[in-house]
């Protein structure tokens, strides 16, 4: 049954995915690799956490039959290997699970390989498939048969005649050799593998800081001091910079594009290149020894103190963003721009959580990996196109109507209705009937395996 | 560690051989029956791939560790990173120049392959 599994799957693979582009084909795909997982790891969907995880695949795949979009297919692919190395290692740290995922679906086959002949170094011989005995077997005899006939054809025009007959035509090769590849996938998945080493140090790594029992009370406190003059003087400097900055917010009359873009883009990378200092230099004072001084009480407020002034830096850079959106539109360069305030503001603040509750810098890569997993997740779930283009076409004072019509497909349909119902210049109405007509036409062409859910809506039929 | 690389290479050069012409051939099989010589004319040049790879990519991962660990350990420590950007150098090469997908396939699980064979030779002793 379960060989068999591995067999459709290949097969499906390969039915699914041969010259086709991506649609419903990924979408049955994360279902056959799911079905496979859970065939092969029964145990493993028992796990709340596995259970979970595979929900949010399941989100994901679907996503990518309703938008097809780059960002749904890219959380697919993730989602998929943090699924898998969950399965192999569900107590795992998630960036663990990414890499034991991908592992396990790049490399797994040769990993177990690897085991079986280790194996049966050690115990009698296991009565498990040499696959690459069945390579051997198959492949070398078909190479040397090859190099043979083509000798014998050259010597015997009989011979030659005969072999010009055998016409392969009817069996696609190519076909074969891509369900071939299905099945080392999905044989690779089956069982997943976990990266000795970091998988066992990860488990074996907690969130807090361990007080090391005789630390020197005479060098911390000259770090403590330190620490105090060094972030005194970062937040006397943050605070003049908040107060020119918000004197510039709120004097410019300047509403040029240029000017916003400058700003916005300026200000962000001065805010990833502050933020990350920030943190580093907020982890180096408090690795260790510092954390477990009495005295540290003010180096905390300061540092807290510090890590507030920065959120209100990220509001800064949010309010310049909003308003550039308010006047020249959504786009997706301005809305990475929130995505990243956002993830900012939660890095910030589980900085602050490590400083309080003493925890270490594997806390601080845990939680926020798992945010951006799941702000990956909830952003592949959104038709960002269409909410773009009914954004600035609604409310934006300025459009930009090429970079609307140079967006995916997904907008298309608004597009059309807005051509239809508002009056629009002539070159904007060819344009939007052009994308109108070329995207019928693509829909028309596709294959089943190649369907989204816009195939199946009554208007473009 | 001693390592048996001529074997190795040897293995590797048919390997290689096999997969990078049972890729071309699936293209248009009927077509491309009468390609022998271009097939031992090739394992010159994949052989010298293969040595190079082995040679300055997988050995000095058994060579360069403790003598105190076994080839399994070195195996179980360096593989799966060695796995993870061999595939990302080979799924890269496949995407950006699709004609040579053949060379990156064989490329990708020859290199994988040797090192199997090389942290499991002691096995092979054995068995022969």
């Amino acid at each position: 049954m379960k060989k068999l599994s591995l067999f459709i799957g290949a097969i499906l693979f390969s039915t699914l995915f041969y010259r086709q582009n991506v649609g419903l084909n990924l979408t049955l795909f994360s279902l056959i690799t799911f079905l496979v997982l859970s065939i092969y790891n029964p145990k493993s969907f028992k796990n709340r956490r596995t259970i979970t995880l595979g929900f949010l695949y399941f989100i994901t795949a679907i996503s990518i039959f309703f938008y097809q979009s780059t960002l749904s297919i890219v959380a697919n692919y993730v989602a998929f290997f943090t699924l898998v190395g969950s399965v192999s290692q569900h107590k795992s740290s998630i960036y663990i699970n990414w890499i034991n995922g991908l592992y396990t679906f790049i490399a797994g086959f040769f990993h177990r390989n690897f085991s079986v002949l280790e194996n049966e170094q050690k115990v009698k011989p296991k009565k498990s498939i040499d696959y690459v005995q069945w390579i051997k077997i198959i492949g070398i005899p078909l190479v040397v048969l090859i190099i043979f006939i083509s000798l014998y054809k050259n010597g015997n025009p009989v011979f030659n005649d005969l072999i010009s007959k055998i016409d392969f035509s009817f069996l696609n090769f190519q076909w074969i050799l891509f369900a071939a590849l299905g099945y080392y996938l999905l044989y690779n998945i089956s069982t997943p593998i976990s990266i000795d080493p970091a998988t066992e140090i990860d488990l074996t790594t907690n969130n807090y800081l361990n007080k090391i029992e005789n630390f020197s009370i005479e060098n911390t406190k000259k770090e403590n001091q330190l620490g105090i003059i060094l972030i005194s003087l970062l937040n006397v400097l943050i605070v003049i910079f908040l107060i020119t900055d918000f004197s510039f917010l709120f004097s410019s009359n300047d509403f040029r594009a240029s000017i916003f873009s400058s700003q916005v883009h300026d200000g962000i990378n001065a805010l990833i290149a502050s933020i990350i200092i920030a943190i580093i230099i907020i982890l180096y004072f408090f690795r260790g020894n510092l954390n477990f001084y009495r005295e540290n009480k003010t180096l905390k407020l300061l540092s807290y103190t510090w890590i507030v002034l920065n959120i209100i830096l990220v509001a800064n850079t949010a309010v310049k963003d909003y308003q550039y959106i308010y006047y020249f539109g959504l786009t997706y360069k301005r809305i990475g721009v929130l995505v990243y305030l956002l993830l900012t503001v939660i890095g910030l603040i589980t900085t602050s959580i490590k400083v309080m509750q003493i925890k270490n810098f594997w806390y601080l890569l845990r939680v926020n990996t798992i945010t951006a997993f799941a702000v990956l997740i909830i952003c592949c779930t959104i038709n960002w196109d269409k909410h773009i283009t009914s954004y600035n076409l609604n409310y934006a004072k300025a459009i930009d109507f090429n970079y609307l019509i140079n967006l995916s497909n997904n907008n298309t349909l608004l597009l059309k209705s807005y051509s239809d119902h508002l009056v629009l210049n002539s070159e904007n109405k060819r344009l939007v009937t052009n994308k109108y007509n070329n995207y019928l036409n693509e829909l028309k062409t596709r294959n089943w395996q190649e369907l989204t859910y816009d195939n199946f809506k009554k208007e473009l039929k | 560690m001693n390592l048996n690389v001529p074997l190795n290479i040897m293995k590797s050069t048919l390997l290689a051989t096999i997969i990078f012409w049972v890729v071309i051939l699936s293209k248009n099989f009927h077509e491309n029956i009468d390609i022998a010589l271009y097939i031992l004319v090739s394992m010159v040049p994949i052989s010298i791939c293969c040595t190079a790879t082995i040679l300055f990519t997988i050995a000095p991962f058994f060579w360069l560790e403790n003598n105190n660990k076994t080839k399994r350990d070195v195996f179980k420590k360096w593989f799966p990173f060695y796995a993870i950007l061999s595939f990302g150098l080979c799924f890269y090469g496949s995407i950006s120049t699709p004609e040579i997908i053949c060379f990156f396939s064989a490329a990708y699980f020859t290199s994988l392959q040797s090192w199997v064979w090389f942290a499991s030779e002691k096995k092979l002793k054995h068995s022969i």
